[in-house]
This record gives structure tokens, sequence and C-alpha cells, in this order.
């Protein structure tokens, strides 16, 4: 979007997105989207059910999160509608945004069987003393 | 839609105007849908947490597209050139009572018995080197040090000026341009931390047409030879002056040259070439800059004047009643304010007006930008 007339390209976004380390909030909205294209709402109540009640996601924050995913690539929009004549838009994940899912979700896996492991020692020598 | 939609989706519309303008025509009315579904049947207010959260996720949006790096290239290019030209003015203005304290000390004190060490002011001193080295930085790419010194001098300035206030507070009054020009140098060097690449700031020193290139090295060079006459000013001034004594320890001094009319610049009746020759070289390297990048200099640049316009018109009988009675007289509430405010409006209604402008421009090609 031209700023002033002069043009501040999304690479560079784009390039920024996939340097950042995505929070726990942006990985719940990827998840909730991998379900399949959903509207704001929906995200938010997928979102509260994934975490199981501890992720709850207000609107301005899922807008800011929303636009950042959506400047770096990882979603765009499925398509939008109207109803009782509010704009109501679909995001759905891009191949980028499964990718990047993907990864995180492989990197979560592995530290969380590195921190089992390590409990089930630490609960084994718990047992021993 | 049901009664009490109307009154709080109006409430729920003035929250978003924390959003910025660009976000707002994106997610706007989404955003408005989201807030209507997550409200309850007979709710006519905003909940306090969504309403936090609306106002800190707005702000968030604003100020994180600055801080990422997200300012636009005229933008980053005025930033680097404000701040560096007030790095370069703060130091030299610094230089010179360093060397008019040693120049004027020689006549009036005589020989310095003690080293040159003990002749000079040590404030000015530091503040000399602190700008000097900040400048460097500036010039170098090393813009976390460069902003860190920015702060430190700021604070060092505000510290200097807030000391002074019990005893003389007129003194605090007539730096308040200092301060503010502190302050919004510090401001531009944070700003340009967070900015894409070093590169950037090598664009200060070398003129690539493809580029929005503030200034060229030969014009680095033309004013720093230029600054250089400010700290020779004193000397020149002291050449230039004849001092006369009666004998009963009282001195007399004029000039052997007519004093130029030059209003605040020779206002002590004496001709401070060395300030006039800065200030011609300032206003020329900010002609030669294009037109975006020399917009947002002018608009940077205009707090600090309005400062000094607004203390030398608007305080001026304040600093000269000040100044007469013991205990001196302090500023009033609505003094202080609109000594904290008129640089910040200065600056808010001049962005605005700026925007307005451009946009008016942005549907006529404007050549030499990317």
């Amino acid at each position: 979007m031209p700023r002033c007339g002069v043009y501040v390209p999304s690479r560079y976004m784009l390039t920024r997105m996939s340097e950042l380390t995505l929070r726990p909030p942006a990985l719940f909205v990827l998840t909730a989207l991998a379900a399949g294209p959903q509207h704001g709402y929906a995200v938010m109540q997928d979102v509260l059910a994934i975490s199981e009640g501890r992720m709850r996601l207000h609107t301005g924050s899922l807008y800011v999160i929303l636009d950042r995913l959506h400047e770096g690539g990882l979603i765009e929009v499925d398509h939008e509608e109207v109803v009782a004549s509010r704009l109501r838009r679909y995001y759905r994940l891009t191949a980028a945004g499964a990718a990047r899912l993907a990864r995180e979700t492989e990197a979560a896996r592995r530290h969380a069987n590195v921190a089992a492991a390590r409990l089930r020692r630490l609960n084994t020598l718990g047992g021993q003393a | 839609m049901s009664d009490h939609a109307d009154p709080l989706e109006a409430r729920y519309r003035r929250l978003l105007c924390v959003f910025p303008p660009g976000h707002r025509a994106r997610y706007g009315e989404e955003m408005i849908d989201v807030l209507m579904a997550s409200s309850a049947p007979e709710q006519r207010h905003p909940g306090f947490r969504e309403s936090l959260d609306l106002v800190l996720s707005g702000l968030r949006t604003r100020l994180g597209a600055a801080a990422a790096g997200g300012l636009s290239p005229a933008s980053r290019s005025a930033a680097m050139v404000f701040g560096f030209l007030s790095c370069v003015v703060l130091a030299m203005l610094s230089w010179y009572d360093v060397a008019a304290d040693v120049v004027w000390r020689g006549v009036f004190d005589g020989p310095v018995r003690d080293g040159w060490l003990a002749a000079v002011p040590h404030r000015s001193l530091a503040t000399g080197v602190g700008w000097t080295l900040v400048a460097c930085l500036c010039a170098a790419g090393l813009r976390q040090l460069a902003a860190l010194g920015a702060v430190v001098g700021f604070l060092g300035a505000v510290g200097i000026a807030g000391g002074a206030y019990g005893s003389a507070p007129d003194s605090l009054v007539s730096s308040w341009w200092l301060l503010t020009l502190t302050a919004f140098t510090a401001a531009c060097l944070l700003a340009l931390i967070r900015t894409a690449g070093t590169r950037g700031w090598r664009d200060l020193m070398r003129r690539d047409p493809g580029r929005l290139s503030p200034l060229g090295r030969r014009a680095v060079v033309a004013l720093t030879a230029t600054a250089l006459l400010i700290v020779v000013d004193p000397v020149a001034t002291r050449a230039l002056t004849v001092v006369e004594s009666d004998g009963d320890g009282v001195s007399t001094m004029h000039s052997r040259i007519p004093v130029l009319p030059l209003g605040p610049l020779t206002r002590d009746g004496d001709n401070h070439l060395g300030a006039v020759a800065l200030v011609v070289m300032l206003v020329v390297l900010v002609l030669r800059l294009r037109p975006p990048v020399r917009r947002r200099v002018l608009l940077l640049t205009a707090p600090t004047v309005a400062t000094a316009v607004f203390v030398q018109t608007g305080l001026r009988g304040y600093l000269e009643s000040s100044a007469r009675f013991r205990p001196p007289v302090y500023l009033t509430t609505g003094q202080s304010g609109a000594l904290v405010l008129a640089p910040l409006l200065v600056f808010a209604i001049g962005t605005w007006l700026l925007r307005r402008y451009e946009r008016r421009l942005a549907g006529v090609p404007i050549a030499g930008l990317k």
C-alpha cells in the first residue's frame, strides 16, 4: 500500500515473517485454520477449544495476528460474504502456512519428547530415593 | 438488528479509531462483525478487557509499523539526515562554548597557569566530545550505539537544565529549544535502530541517484569544515574586538568592524561569522535534499524552531522578570504545560499537514521515487 507516494514492498514483510518466531497465539490461529477456512469469530472460538479454555483471544489481538500472518503469506483470504449487512471474511492456510505449522509442530513434538523422557528419568530417580 | 446493537456498535467504532487508517480500512468491518458476535444479547457498553485489548492492539499496530522498520524510505532518510546534522550542531555549540570560554578567560583572567584543562569548561567539553562521538557513530552505521549516545545526551541535558531550575528557572526556559532538539534527535536515532540493514547509513556518505540518498561525501566534508568555523569563531571575534580597561577593573569592548544586523546571531554585539556560515551551510544542505526527504527534515526541525520562537516571544516577559527577582519566579502550571506541549503540537500538526499534502501529490507521478 503506497505511503506518501513511496511503495513499501510486501516482500520485505514476507522476509521478516519467516525470520520471526511465531508465538503461541499465532500458532493456535494457524492450527485453527488448518481445519479449513474460517472467519474471525470462528477462529476465536476454535482457539479457545483447542487450548482447552486457556487461550482466549480478543478481537484486537486476533486481527493483529491475522494481519501479520496475512502479510507474511502464511494465510490468505478464502472468500467474503455479507451477513446481517456486515462483511465476514474467511481465511485459509496457504501452502507456506501449512509448511510453517508443520515445522513448528515437529519442533514442539521434539521438545515434548525430550521433556517426557527427562520427566520419566526424574520420576524413576524419585522412586529410588 | 437488536435494540442494543446501534449504541454498542458506535462505541466499538470509536474504539477502533486507535488503529491506523489502513488497518481500519482492511479489517474494520469484519472486526465490528466479530465484536458484535462476541457481545452479550443486552450488552450496551464494550467490556473492559475487550476495550483494553482494542486500545493496546491499536497502539501496538501503530508503533509496530515504525519499530519493525516500517518507516518509508523518505522518512528513514530524513531521520538519518536530521539525526546526523543535529548531532553536528549540538557538538559545535558545545565546542563553541569551550573555545569562547578559553579565549575570553585569557582576556580577563590573564594567562592560564594551571594547564589548559583547568581553563576549559568541563561540562561543555564533555557534551562536545559526546555529541561529536554520536555524530561519528551515525556516519559509521553503528546505529544502536548512536541511539544510546543520543539518549544519554538527552538525559544529560535534562539533568543539567533541571538541576539549574531551582536557582535559575530562566536558564531552563532559555535552553528549552536545546532540550527539544536533543529529544527529537534521540527519537530519530531510536526509530532507526530496527531499520533494515546498515546500508542505509552509508547513504550519508555516498550519493546514489538510484536511492533516496540525502547527503554526498562532499556535502559532509563541507559541513564538517564549516562546523569547524564555529570553534575558531571566538578566536576571530577576539581578534576583531578591542578591549579597553579604564584602570578600575571595568572593561569595555567594541568591534573593529560594523556589527551585521543578523538578529539572534549578532544580538550580543559580535559578528558570529562561524554561526552564520553554519546556518547557511545547513540551509544549502537541506535545499539539496530530494523534496520528500526535505519536507520531513523540515518537519523534524519545526518543533525546535517553534520552541525557540515561543520562548523568545510568549515567555519573554517571564525571562526578564525571573532574572531580576530574588527569589526567582517559577513557571506556572500553564506555562510548563505549554512548554511541553508546544513542540509536540507543532510536530503533530506538521505531520498531519504533510500527509494531506502528499496524499494530494500521490495522484500525480512523483519523479525519482522508488
